[in-house]
């Protein structure tokens, strides 16, 4: 049974439509990235999962059951953080943690201090949350979310107003969460943040699912090749005709291309037997960002 | 502790929000304030001319007097109270985002509504019943700098103390009527600012087109409709709800009243349609489903 689960989800906002027929699947206890640029969806499709915002269509299931049906069970095996955390802020970090808690049901002072513990905001819980800034308001709003121990972790771009150091502290944080058996959902629209920790990957853009797969085989495929050779421009020319070309260009007088099946021994056969003999051939190398980028500026392909 | 075990629960949800209301400043500033106004009032009320005459003369009278003044202070008083406390204590969870981590959590949209009204019900019981422990106690005390014991409050007749619980129930009727309409502004505006100058802004406004019509009567040399609408008002009916109600019809408004006299179902059936209303416009802004904020 899938963690969490969208079954052609989709949401329009008067003829705008920010989430189109999204197919998800999270497993347990996985460490999950949504990705997408700003605006692609990614916090419209979280308030659907949430049970804040009706789907337009679709459905979506958390830990087996739909949302919408069993909001009232399923809901509070889940914590969220989503977008910036909202808080009470005439409240003190630890009342605010109690008013949540009451909320749920029986919230324990003793899992209040871990979870102040676990967040880092021991020494300053008695503090108006008014006089917190951004990181120590993000460190809260994720304390409420672990509150109840949830099962699932819903948050959306939880590294917004962190530093790299309460970055490096949130990674660390989410990992020990998943080793737990936890299972982590978290958006971002900067891959490098979850890239680090994340098994998989969703990447969507203008509502729309990209591509959907292990960070590893995100960083293997697309690969393209630099082809040094003496006519650059005529061999790009021959490249755009081939059907796996498209996408040759020129750079620096070096060539870029995508190669037949992908592999460069096919590529170079395709050289000589079309007379651009070259004098290197060799695998473009491809950081995730890169092809988070080009995934994300053409949606169409 | 294991998460399966917690869902989210109506009373745990009321003890929350009390808590929400007991940090805020504005509470404790507001029960200050009417400390301070009820100390003005038993000094404006122990220097009255004649006070110990009319005591030892017609104790009864003396207690309904006593009644009117404080009992006014407690209407205005409690209407405010309520309506800020009310407003705020909705309209917060909108304005601060905090309602979608309440509803992230599986707690139902109606439920916490229900949750917020019954924590302002029970503000509001126990303002009331403070309050009439507070009065009595100087009432008490000014019996007995006046007259040396508390017999005279022996003699207060049962007419006075049957007048004094209807007292009661129509404070309770209007206190009811501001956690209704706080509810309303704040699910209408869901913003607080928008709430709380909503629900302040009604009953001075209603009074005040009490005013304009009065104008209007005599502008136009016609009574009608201006002095029917009157009679369609909240305030105006709640203000002689009281006399309505006391089998002697001793109670005088000290607001606005409609301009032609009602009886007593046109005016409850007056109250409880807006009553009504209220609620459902509350209710309905409560359960849309989509969560903005
Ligand atoms: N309440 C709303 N009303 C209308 N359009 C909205 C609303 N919320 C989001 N959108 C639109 O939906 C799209 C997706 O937004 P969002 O889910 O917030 O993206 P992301 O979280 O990925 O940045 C955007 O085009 C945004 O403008
Ligand atoms: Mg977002």
């Amino acid at each position: 049974m899938a963690a969490l689960q969208t079954r052609a989800l989709s949401k329009s906002y008067g003829s705008r439509l920010a989430v189109d027929r999204l197919d998800l699947e999270v497993e347990r206890a996985e460490l999950f990235g949504f990705l997408g640029p700003n605006g692609a969806g990614k916090t419209t499709t979280i308030r659907m999962a949430l049970g804040l915002i009706a789907p337009t269509n679709g459905s979506v299931e958390i830990l087996g059951l739909d949302v919408r049906r069993h909001r009232s069970e399923v809901l509070p095996r889940v914590g969220a953080l989503v977008e910036s955390p909202a808080l009470y802020g005439y409240l003190s970090g630890r009342d605010n943690l109690r008013v949540i808690g009451s909320q749920l049901g029986r919230v324990s002072e003793k899992r209040i201090d871990e979870v102040l513990e676990i967040v880092g905001l021991k020494g300053r819980d008695r503090d108006r949350v008014r006089t917190y800034s951004m990181g120590m308001k993000q460190r809260l709003g994720l304390g409420i979310a672990l509150l109840n121990n949830p099962e699932l972790l819903i948050l959306d771009e939880p590294a917004n107003g962190l530093d790299p150091a309460g970055i490096v502290e949130m990674r660390d944080l989410l990992r020990n969460l998943a080793a737990e058996g936890k299972t982590v959902f978290i958006s971002s629209h900067v891959l490098s943040e979850v890239q680090q920790i994340c098994t998989r990957v969703a990447i969507i853009n203008h509502g729309r699912l990209v591509r959907l797969a292990p960070v590893a085989e995100l960083l293997q495929d697309g690969g393209e090749f630099e082809v040094k050779v003496d006519q650059p421009d005529e061999l790009v020319a021959a490249l755009k005709r081939q059907q796996w070309g498209g996408e040759a260009r020129s750079e620096d007088g070096l060539v870029i291309t995508a190669a037949p099946d992908g592999r460069g021994r096919s590529l170079i056969k395709f050289l000589v037997d079309n007379g651009f003999t070259p004098d290197a051939v060799s695998a473009r190398h491809r950081d995730l960002e890169e092809i988070f980028l080009t995934l994300t500026e053409d949606p169409v392909k | 502790m294991t998460a399966v075990a917690l869902r989210p629960r109506f009373f745990g949800a009321v003890g929350g929000e009390v808590r929400k209301v007991s940090r805020q400043l504005s509470f404790w500033l507001m029960l200050l304030g009417a400390l301070v106004m009820l100390g003005v009032i038993t000094l404006a009320v122990s220097g009255a001319e004649g006070l110990k005459s009319q005591l030892n003369s017609d104790p009864t009278g003396w207690a309904y007097n006593e009644l009117e003044v404080f009992g006014t202070l407690f209407q205005i008083g409690s209407g405010i109270f309520l309506l800020i406390i009310g407003s705020r204590l909705i309209a917060m969870e909108y304005s601060s985002g905090t309602i979608r981590i309440l509803y992230a959590r599986g707690t139902g949209r109606l439920q916490l509504l229900l949750a917020k009204m019954l924590t302002l019900a029970i503000i509001g019981v126990a303002l009331l019943a403070g309050f009439i422990v507070l009065a009595f106690a100087i009432l008490a005390a000014l019996v007995t700098s006046l007259h040396g014991n508390l017999d005279p409050v022996q003699s207060f007749s049962n007419a006075f103390w049957a007048d004094f619980g209807r007292w009661a129930l129509v404070q309770g009727i209007s206190m009811g009527m501001a956690i209704l309409m706080a509810a309303a502004a704040a699910g209408i505006g869901r913003s607080l600012a928008f709430a709380m100058a909503a629900s302040l802004a009604f009953f001075p406004a209603d009074n005040f087109t009490n005013i304009l019509e009065q104008l209007a009567v005599r502008a136009t040399g016609h009574q009608h409709p201006w002095m029917d609408i009157s009679t369609y008002q909240l305030g105006a009916n709640l203000n002689v709800l009281l006399n309505l109600l006391e089998p002697t019809h001793r109670a005088r408004p000290a607001f606005a009243s409609p301009l032609i006299p009602v009886d007593l179902t046109h005016c409850l059936v007056v109250v409880g349609v807006f009553a009504l209303g209220f609620a459902v416009i509350a209710v309905a802004r409560a359960v849309r489903p989509d969560v903005l904020e």
